[in-house]
């Protein structure tokens, strides 16, 4: 299956293109997020996270929903992590050292292997799956009034809900990350 | 470009994801774990929009915005919480972290 | 009217035993009062008997408790026989009344023992003129209770106290076979009256029904109620071997041996033998039980004779002499002649009370002093008592014509002579008609004869006690005249036909030569004694000849120590198993059980303590030891939950995944 696509890929690159473009940003996605799970350094971490963001956000691009993708940017890549940045750089440790140690627990080996299990699980669940196997119908334009319809009609519930939600954080993390007064 | 493929980098992003909250240290990098599964997960949501007959359905689309904004509001609360955690605990090891031990 | 009889001394008793201590004069006045009354009464009785004619019998029954349909009756009899014995028992009875007075005069329980003597008295009485059984068996008993009371009397002394129970307790023994017989007799023949208008038990029809079912060993029921009913008679009358308990009787007061163990009481078994006769006979002339009677009799005859030569106490001497004239009384009985051993009986009574009052004088004259070897030469202190007391010895010894011993005795030996079934007997009671001379020979020169060798000073007795002494040595020669065989007028008023002077009869079916034969023996038997006691001095001539047979003798043949070692001894060995039973096994048993319940208490409070409080303890810890554990898996980091969360999320996809 996976020979076959590729095989599509190469036989014709003109129509597989659609392929490509996915497959590019993923691949700097995985590596990108492979990196920030193993770098030791924070700040190099958190860097490699934006890089995977902005990598998930091509990605989205790639696979047709547009506002998605920027949304994803905006948001992601905007906001959070920059506040991931400025958390670190409000918790680094008072004699600058590096962490402690590098993995918690009882060491990697746990945490891994569960990871790993996890992962074959769901490979395997994914490619025994007879519905799986579709290719990629073609692609259709969604216009962003149609969003906005949808949300102001159907999910309007959601959407005032996600509103309560994003208030009460807010106010919660302001109210968390004061000082205490004096 | 089939569904398996597009799903399989979800799982992969996912587990990456689920390793990096299990074995790292530091709370951030749980954080950060914790985002990257959220990504994977909206992965999934969007491939399954884009490979179904039925493209004019838009709940995958909704689902993964609303999703983000979640992330985005849980990512704001836990880094507050964090901050507060090390002005308490002086320290950002999750293992310092266990006042709940019984 | 005949119920006055026994009536009156018993309401003497009654009133005497209310008097207090001090009130001689009108106890001893009121109860020989009644006594005499009673002897009055009696004659008068025996008069009636007299007037109406052969064979009458008046008979008064009356119902005494109804239970369901069955009742028992009681009831009194008059006949030449019981008229007889109730004429010579109270006479007798007054006679010993009246010496009581002079004897009992310093005795500080005069009272009391006027009152004993009383109840004594109604009670023959009522035996005598019983007409049922029962009643017999009643007054049987308050006789016992009487003779125990009066032996025991002075019980501050030991031996007397001894005396008193072992009197009791043998003629017990016997009073079970009567009690037994009694009882079996009631069941098989529906009554007990002894004669009811052709219902009674002595009546014909009973007696064939009783002679005809047969019982165990093969003997006839009616032998077998009369066996039992012999036990009785033979406790009461001393024969072997419950003789043992009238020797001891002797530690009453003399008064109390002439009157009931010489003269009435003892006579009591005889008495019941003959009253009963017709169930002895039953199964014939010679049925099993008559011949059972007639050898008792005559081994106790023989026995007490020989024990009666070694003895040294005066009264006891006619102890034993009592014993083997009474056992001469069942021998009559035994070989089938009622008449010779009532005569006998009466005989006997008037001469052997005499003999007694007699020796009881003679102590009384020597200040207490029993024991024949102390006295001597009596006769020239004690004129009047040696005199009587020559008229009682002759009597009994057979002397010959003058005394009524001769001729009572003669006529048993001569029936015993004639028997069927053995020769046995008649050598028995020769024999003991020989001792009985010796002995009473030895027994005179030892008392009356040779010189004082005691160390008081004799006087003779004062006349309230000779006096009956006299009267009854004049009856003892009077009576002689009613029972020889030439006027056996005594012998047919009993039997029922009324006899004649006819002297030819002396010379009929071979009388003269046992009359003969028992002079022979008398004779001998006197002059043996005489020879060998004339002169006797402190020790006696045959512990001399033969030392061993003598020993035996004076220790009774060892009777009273065989019973020792052996019922006694079972008896005691009884009491001692049972309370060693009671001590070891049974309270044994009741501390096992304690200590068996105190044990289950200690386990369980071990089990409680160290079993339940230790699985409780470890349950709990346990539970706390678990909980600790789990809790330690609450080690508050958040990636070891998440681990296990994620590992539980694969097993669970994949359980979703493969079923």
């Amino acid at each position: 299956m996976m020979c076959d696509f590729f095989h599509s890929l190469c036989a014709d690159p003109v129509n597989a293109i659609g392929g490509w473009f996915v497959l590019l940003p993923a691949a700097v996605l995985l590596l990108a997020a492979a990196a920030s799970v193993v770098l030791r350094n924070l700040i190099h971490a958190a860097l490699c996270l934006t890089l995977s963001f902005i990598a998930l956000g091509v990605v989205y691009l790639a696979l047709g929903a547009e506002f998605v993708g920027f949304v994803q940017l905006l948001v992601y890549v905007g906001a959070v992590a920059m506040v991931i940045v400025f958390a670190i750089l409000l918790t680094r440790p008072d004699e600058l050292e590096r962490s402690r140690s590098f993995f918690a627990g009882f060491g990697p080996a746990g945490g891994a292997a569960a990871a790993l299990a996890t992962l074959a699980v769901l490979l395997g669940a994914i490619f025994t799956s007879p519905t799986g196997d579709r290719p990629m119908p073609p692609a259709v334009a969604v216009p962003v009034a149609d969003l906005g319809k949808a949300l102001m009609g159907d999910y309007v519930v959601a959407l005032i809900v996600i509103g309560v939600l994003l208030t009460a954080a807010l106010v919660g993390a302001a109210v968390l990350a004061m000082e205490d007064e004096p | 470009m089939t569904l398996q493929i597009v799903l399989g980098i979800s799982a992969i992003l996912f587990s990456l994801g689920l390793a990096a909250v299990l074995t790292r240290s530091h709370a951030i990098m749980l954080l950060m774990g914790i985002e990257l599964m959220l990504g994977a997960a909206n992965l999934n949501f969007l491939a399954f929009w884009r490979f179904s007959p039925d493209p004019a359905a838009l709940a995958g689309i909704l689902f993964a915005i609303f999703s983000i904004a979640v992330a985005a509001a849980e990512a704001a609360v836990g880094l507050a919480i964090i901050i507060l955690v090390y002005r308490n605990l002086r320290s950002v090891e999750v293992d310092d972290a266990d006042q709940l031990k019984g | 009217m005949i119920a006055l009889i026994p009536t009156l001394p018993l309401l003497a008793a009654g009133a005497t035993a209310l008097m207090k201590r001090g009130c001689r004069g009108p106890s001893a006045g009121l109860v020989i009062a009644a006594q005499a009354a009673a002897t009055v009464l009696c004659l008068l009785a025996f008069l009636r008997t007299l007037g109406e004619g052969p064979a009458v019998r008046e008979v008064w029954n009356f119902p005494w408790l109804s239970i369901g349909t069955g009742s028992l009756s009681l009831g009194l009899l008059l006949d030449p026989l019981s008229a007889g014995m109730a004429l010579m028992v109270s006479s007798v009875t007054l006679l010993i009344f009246i010496y009581s007075v002079g004897y009992m005069k310093e005795d500080p329980n005069f009272t009391r023992f006027f009152c004993f003597l009383s109840l004594f008295s109604a009670a023959m009485l009522g035996v005598v003129f019983s007409n049922s059984l029962l009643l017999t068996f009643i007054c049987w008993e308050l006789v016992g209770l009487a003779s125990y009371l009066l032996i025991g009397f002075w019980f501050q002394k030991p031996a007397a106290a001894a005396a008193a129970k072992k009197a009791f307790l043998t003629t017990r023994v016997g009073d079970m076979g009567f009690l037994l017989g009694m009882l079996w007799l009631n069941s098989s023949s529906g009554t007990l009256l002894f004669y009811d208008g052709g219902n009674g038990c002595l009546e014909a029809a009973a007696l064939t029904s009783l002679a005809a079912k047969t019982a165990c060993f093969g003997l006839a029921v009616s032998n077998v109620i009369a066996i039992l009913i012999f036990c009785g008679a033979a406790g009461k009358s001393g024969q072997f071997p419950l003789h043992v308990w009238l020797p001891d009787a002797m530690e009453g007061p003399t008064p109390v041996s002439a009157l009931i163990h010489a003269a009435t009481m003892v006579a009591a078994g005889v008495f019941l033998v003959a009253r009963l006769f017709p169930i002895f006979s039953a199964a014939g002339e010679v049925s099993a039980a008559l011949i059972t009677v007639a050898w008792v009799g005559a081994i106790t005859a023989l026995f007490a004779a020989l024990i009666a030569v070694a003895q040294t106490d005066i009264k006891r001497i006619l102890a034993y002499s009592t014993v083997s004239q009474l056992g001469f009384m069942m021998l009559a009985l035994g070989v089938g002649s009622v008449t010779a051993a009532i005569v006998h009986l009466i005989a006997h009574a008037i001469f052997k009370a005499l003999l007694f009052l007699g020796a009881g004088s003679v102590i009384h004259g020597v200040h207490d002093e029993q024991d024949i070897r102390k006295m001597g030469g009596l006769r020239k202190f004690l004129p009047v008592t040696f005199a009587t007391y020559a008229v009682g010895m002759m009597a009994l010894c057979g002397v010959p014509f003058f005394f009524s011993g001769f001729w009572s005795k003669d006529e048993i030996l001569h029936v015993a002579h004639q028997w069927p079934v053995s020769h046995g007997p008649f050598y028995f009671a020769a024999a003991a008609a020989f001792l009985t001379a010796f002995y009473m020979t030895r027994q005179m020169c030892y008392v009356f004869a040779g010189k004082y060798r005691g160390s008081a000073h004799p006087h003779e007795s004062p006349a309230v006690m000779t006096v009956p002494l006299v009267i009854l040595a004049v009856a003892a020669i009077l009576m002689s005249i009613p029972v020889t065989p030439a006027w056996p007028w005594l012998h047919g008023h009993l039997s029922g036909h009324l006899a004649e002077w006819d002297i030819s009869r002396l010379f009929e079916r071979g009388f003269l030569t046992i009359a003969g034969l028992s002079i022979l023996l008398a004779s001998a038997g006197i002059g043996l004694g005489y020879a060998l006691y004339r002169r006797v001095g402190d020790a006696d001539p045959l512990q001399r000849l033969w030392a061993g047979g003598y020993r035996a003798l004076a220790n009774r043949l060892y009777v009273d120590e065989v019973y020792q070692a052996t019922f006694v001894k079972g008896l005691a060995g009884l009491g001692a198993l049972a309370s060693c039973l009671e001590r070891w096994v049974f309270s044994g048993i009741v501390s096992a059980v304690a200590a068996a319940t105190s044990l289950t208490a200690g386990v369980g409070d071990l089990l409680d303590r160290y079993g339940i409080n230790l699985a409780f303890d470890s349950l709990c810890g346990g539970l706390r030891d678990g909980g600790d554990l789990l809790s330690s898996w609450q080690n508050g980091r958040v990636q070891g939950y998440l681990k296990f969360l994620s590992v539980g999320t694969v097993v669970l996809l994949l359980i979703i995944l493969l079923t």
